[in-house]
């Protein structure tokens, strides 16, 4: 059988990818510190020599091999909500929270506090400073400086543990706008950050960007399915008319 | 079915509640001790199909993952604590309290609950009551024949009565704060109580460390910040109006794969 329709069919189903990638930052469009994923197509290929490609067995292989998620680090836009307990991480890097999947790294700075005052993201995870999960005295006013101090009153409590990766790359999204180093991401010694209290950074999506790659995908899918009707039409016609001999 | 519709359905979701506390914070404009609330979304589950770092075909580890999000809910809706403006009134049951604190208020089933609406009135017999005629804890009452009413920053009440030269002192207001006060419930008419995440209420004399004083005469406004809530809204609507944008791009291609046969 011609080849064309099976690589139509691979085509289709990594639009379909791009879609939900699409569509994920999209429904993140107001979420603090969420950074968008960019969908990235066929690093993979590049290892397939010619002669081992066969489309039919790559179509119907597992699609992933042609797909992979990038993480866009760029800095979401930071709004002022006069909020006490946000905090929005200026430069690189990003505050330490106990996960249970162990250390995670995130800079959704909107931190609330629990019963007991320690400072918790909204799902729930210890935000950790440098002498531990890091706990409020309520019943002072708080404030915090640039450097990440945190104070109460006059006394200082404690300061918020920033870290950063020098490959990024390594780490991978958990629920809840968290990081985890999964893949030995290397931590840089003294990252260059300034923590602004009564801030927070948005969501870093481009509706401009999400927008075309919407419109591109529908229209490019529209093409694959358009390829599989005309392959389907000439291996109709090459039948009949051999038929006809 | 293609996941981006679900994704796509929990970003219209989320982007409507937004639009919701939204409404809620400007109906509230103009209401006494209001605080604005705001939606806190996340993301939800990744799918990780591939991890970072794991080897391809190829044996080389790849440098990125690949995830697929799951969409956005909300994870909280909680109130902005900030003070609201003080706003001079010349009723002289007006209070404000500033910084820190709630008035007690003792609810007709005998619960306490908690406000920073200081429009107080009085009722028949003399209580300092709020405006649905709930008393306030601890319980004060203005005698008969009373010329004028002062309270003090630290909660003194003191009334001079006709016939006497001296002020008389009859009572002290107390007020509560909480160790989390976004984690108290709103239960409406201006009233919040407390929930376990809001931890118990520690009463204390106003103006005393940790405890805000009282502006005798003033009333606090909400803290709604009206330009502020009309930017939002607009950041809310358009992102609503784009995931819905996806639901139609993922529908006209779900037609098109239908019409192949």
């Amino acid at each position: 059988m011609n080849n064309a329709i099976y690589s139509a069919v691979l085509g289709s189903r990594i639009e379909m990818f791009r879609l939900d990638v699409v569509a994920n930052n999209v429904a993140n469009a107001s979420t603090p510190g969420y950074k968008a994923d960019i969908p990235v197509f066929s690093a993979h290929l590049d290892h397939i020599s010619k002669s081992e490609f066969n489309p039919y067995r790559q179509a119907l292989k597992n699609v992933n091999d042609y797909f992979e998620t990038s993480c866009r680090f760029t800095p979401g836009d930071i709004m002022h909500t006069g909020r006490q307990f946000d905090m929005a991480l200026e430069g690189d890097g990003f505050f330490v929270v106990q996960t249970p999947r162990g250390e995670g790294f995130t800079r959704a700075g909107n931190f609330q506090i629990d019963t007991d005052g320690n400072l918790i993201t909204t799902k729930g995870y210890s935000v950790m400073g440098d002498g531990g999960a890091i706990v409020i005295d309520t019943s002072k006013e708080i404030t915090v400086t640039k450097d990440g101090t945190i104070f109460a009153g006059t006394e200082e409590l404690d300061r918020f543990r920033v870290v950063d990766f020098s490959n990024k790359g390594g780490l991978r999204k958990i629920a809840g706008g968290a990081f985890i180093n999964s893949a030995g991401a290397t931590a840089i010694a003294d990252p260059n950050f300034t923590v602004t209290q009564g801030f927070l950074e948005g969501s870093n999506i481009n509706p401009v960007r999400e927008m075309a790659a919407l419109v591109m995908t529908g229209r490019q899918f529209e093409v694959f399915q358009k390829t599989i009707t005309l392959v389907d039409g000439i291996n109709s016609r090459a039948t009949q008319t051999l038929g006809n001999i | 079915m293609m996941r981006a519709l679900y994704t796509a359905a929990t970003g219209m979701d989320a982007h409507q509640t937004k639009i919701n506390v939204i409404a809620n914070n400007l109906a509230n404009v103009n209401t006494t001790g209001f605080k604005r609330s705001r939606a806190d979304f996340e993301d939800l589950l990744y799918q990780t199909l591939r991890a970072p770092g794991a080897s391809s075909a190829a044996g080389q580890a790849a440098p990125v993952g690949q995830q697929i999000g799951l969409g956005t809910r909300t994870a909280s809706v909680s109130p902005i604590l900030g003070q609201g403006e003080l706003q001079n009134s010349s009723d002289s049951l007006d209070m404000a309290i500033e910084g820190n604190g709630y008035f007690q208020i003792t609810r007709p089933n005998g619960e306490l609950a908690y406000t920073r609406a200081g429009a107080f009135k009085r009722n028949s017999d003399g209580d300092i009551t709020t405006a649905s005629g709930d008393i306030m804890e601890p319980q004060i009452t203005l005698p008969d024949g009373v010329l004028d009413i002062t309270i003090a920053y630290d909660g003194t009440v003191s009334v001079s009565l006709s016939g006497q030269a001296e002020a008389e002192e009859i009572g002290t207001i107390q007020i509560a704060r909480f160790t989390n006060p976004a984690g108290l419930r709103a239960i409406g008419h201006n009233l919040l109580m407390p929930t376990g995440a809001s931890g118990d209420p520690i009463t204390g004399v106003p103006g005393e460390e940790g405890f805000g004083g009282i502006a005798q005469g003033f009333l606090e406004t909400s803290n709604v910040n009206v330009v502020e809530e009309m930017v939002q809204m607009i950041v809310g609507q358009r992102a609503y109006e784009i995931s819905s944008k996806l639901i139609t791009t993922a529908d006209q291609m779900l037609q098109s794969v239908s019409q192949l046969g």
